[in-house]
């Protein structure tokens, strides 16, 4: 691990600054023992059983029926989750706390704290709230489930964590599943430990290309994959879509972080901080794409299972690409709960 | 608008909070500030409810501007905050109606409650010029740092500048704070640059209508430690409690610690929510306020 600490995204054009000063401590105190955790032996060596045991880094690579064109089949980045949740075991915390959208996180969450021995609140998105057989199989896991909040009040998991988190940041932890939720270092750390995928996804992937381009809703995985490809001279380009139209760009907060949020009057999403703040200064492209006829076409090549919206619009925006650039696209699989 | 001339320094002052709670205090009793919901169904029910709450008694009125994330505030001004989005209600519409109470009410304090989230997606100066227009007194953005960001103190600077006041809000960790700790740093530099009052929060996470609170040790600790930091300190403001207060009790632990003055919201907005007619929401509201008196005076 090997935190990173942009001021840019703490106080800056984004990130974090949205916090009262009476809890801004409490943050700063989480990341002194975020650094001081991450550089110890002990957490290095459980951090890696964990992504042994629990993260998935198959990365199936393959050539496109289009010139140019290569694919990358990945799956979720669950990195963070993975670090955030070993915190609170090597933090000493009595509880960790997750807001979970997808059935797949809130699972693989429950699981890891099982595994560490780490109490767990889950409060779920109002969608995955109602699969009993979710909720049935958290609860043998022995996390205590929320499936209430989101269904009477605001349908934000991740809100509820967070605002548990800061009633009692000392004694809990909160699990980041996202880099675009939280006060500063919540998105800075969710982005250290997410970039180590972004890395082993590239090195699969291969080198030469001119263009990479990642399917993006919160931007996570497209911020760790850009983050990874930095220093590389590829053109990079995140590709949005969504299925309401009428979303407007608005910046706002999201439980401390100041970041661009894509809405109407009833739905949100929100952008990771740190890849606005990429797009800002011309590094990252953000393509918003109509859903088109990819949505209902054939299986692409080499795909194991239904891709999501996002993945079909960025191959929709890398086929009506003519420019002979060498691209790289990478898909990833539809997930179970909506967008945020 | 009624400007006076502060011997600190060159800042004009409004002075309705101070003269409220002074006020208050010359009655023998703490004040009582209180918080207008904006009503999902219209504007003209909003201001039924302003009118309700400044008939029964309350000292200083607070207008809640919803925000969509809601992070601060517990699960009654979530709801509200809901409704109003769902209505489309805007914060123009909000705005407007600030304007039209402080012209019924030219004495009453009135301050935006909200998150600085809501200057943000307006724009900082749009929000400040209509908060200016409708002359409110203060500010209750307790998710606007200060001590850290600049966005904070640019804001704190312009709320100097024109008289209005930054409510700033300390919790009872860091009232408590060790000298000699970086804590205590900050609840220092949070006193000095205080205005009018400060809240203290009565409970952890400073969220609305909170079921854990302080207990009344902790309540009364906190708020001598911030009396007398703001005495060292030479900014002797006011305090107030706020997050968890809404009954008998509750103002009974507020009188005890020496604070002066009080909010409560999410008690009667429930009510509200839930159907209660506005005339039996004005009963509690009288209540309270005779609450509100020390007995031994």
């Amino acid at each position: 691990m090997h935190p990173k600490r942009d001021k840019r995204l703490w106080y800056g054009s984004y990130g974090g600054c949205f916090i009262a000063d009476a809890f801004s401590l409490a943050c700063d105190q989480y990341y002194e023992q975020y650094c001081a955790a991450t550089i110890t032996e002990a957490f290095a060596e459980e951090y890696a059983a964990l992504k042994t045991a629990f993260a998935s880094d198959l990365f199936r690579v393959v050539k496109s029926g289009v010139e140019g064109l290569t694919l990358c089949y990945a799956g979720e980045n669950v990195y963070s989750i993975l670090g955030t949740a070993l915190l609170a075991k090597h933090l000493g915390k009595k509880k960790a706390l997750c807001g979970a959208r997808y059935a797949d996180e809130a699972l693989l969450c429950a699981r890891i704290c099982k595994h560490l021995g780490v109490s767990l609140k889950l409060f779920l998105s109002a969608d995955i709230a109602q699969i009993s057989t979710l909720v049935t199989r958290l609860t043998a896991l022995g996390a205590e489930v929320d499936t209430q909040t989101c269904r009477e009040l605001f349908n934000l998991p991740e809100m509820y964590a967070f605002q548990a988190w800061i009633a009692a940041a000392e004694g809990q932890q909160l699990i980041n599943c996202r880099s675009n939720v939280g006060a500063w270092p919540q998105t800075n750390i969710a982005g250290d430990f997410s970039l180590e995928y972004g890395e082993k996804l590239l090195a699969a992937a291969g080198k030469g290309y001119g263009r990479i381009v990642v399917p993006g809703v919160s931007g996570s995985l497209a911020l760790s994959v850009f983050t990874a490809a930095e220093e590389l001279s590829a053109e990079l380009v995140c590709v949005e879509c969504d299925t309401e139209r009428d979303l407007a760009e608005e910046l706002d907060s999201y439980c401390g972080t100041f970041t661009k949020v894509m809405r109407n009057r009833c739905s949100d999403r929100v952008l990771a901080p740190a890849l606005c703040h990429l797009a800002d200064l011309g590094r990252v492209t953000r393509v918003d794409m109509p859903q088109t006829c990819s949505m209902s076409g054939p299986q692409p090549e080499g795909a194991m299972g239904p891709l999501s919206l996002q993945s079909l619009a960025a191959l929709d925006y890398c086929a009506a690409k003519e420019d002979n650039v060498e691209t790289l696209c990478v898909l990833r699989g539809i997930r179970w709960g909506t967008v945020l | 608008m009624r400007f006076a001339w502060n011997p600190l320094g060159y800042r004009a002052v409004r002075g309705r909070i101070e003269r409220a709670i002074k006020q208050a205090q010359e009655e023998g009793r703490v004040a009582f500030i209180g918080l207008v919901p904006i009503d999902p169904q219209d504007m003209a029910t909003t201001r039924k409810t302003a009118d309700m709450l400044i008939a029964s008694g309350v000292d200083i009125v607070m207008i809640h501007i919803p925000n969509r994330f809601p992070w601060m505030e517990g699960a009654v001004l979530q709801t509200a905050a809901r409704f109003v989005w769902h209505a489309g209600i805007t914060r123009e519409e909000i705005f407007a109606f600030i304007k039209e109470l402080r012209s019924a009410y030219p004495e009453i304090p009135l301050v935006d409650m909200t998150l600085y989230d809501t200057a943000v997606t307006m724009g900082e100066k749009r929000f400040f010029a209509l908060s200016e227009e409708a002359d409110v007194d203060g500010f209750d953005l307790p998710n606007c740092s200060l001590l850290r960001a600049e966005h904070g103190q640019n804001f704190y600077t312009l709320c100097l500048a024109s008289g209005m006041h930054l409510i700033l809000a300390i919790s009872y960790e860091l009232a408590m704070a060790p000298e000699a700790t970086e804590e205590y740093a900050r609840l220092c530099q949070m006193v000095r640059m205080a205005r009018g009052f400060v809240f203290v929060m009565n409970a952890p996470g400073g969220q609305s209508g909170s079921a854990v609170k302080l207990s009344d040790e902790e309540l009364r600790a906190a708020v001598q430690r911030v009396k007398a930091v703001m005495a060292r300190e030479g900014n002797p403001c006011y305090v107030a409690i706020v997050c968890g207060i809404s009954g008998q009790e509750d103002v009974e632990r507020v009188k005890r610690s020496g604070a002066e003055s009080f909010m409560i919201g999410s008690a009667y907005i429930k009510d509200l929510q839930d159907g209660k007619p506005v005339e039996d929401v004005a009963a509690y509201i009288r209540s309270v306020r005779a609450m509100c008196c020390y007995e031994a005076r």
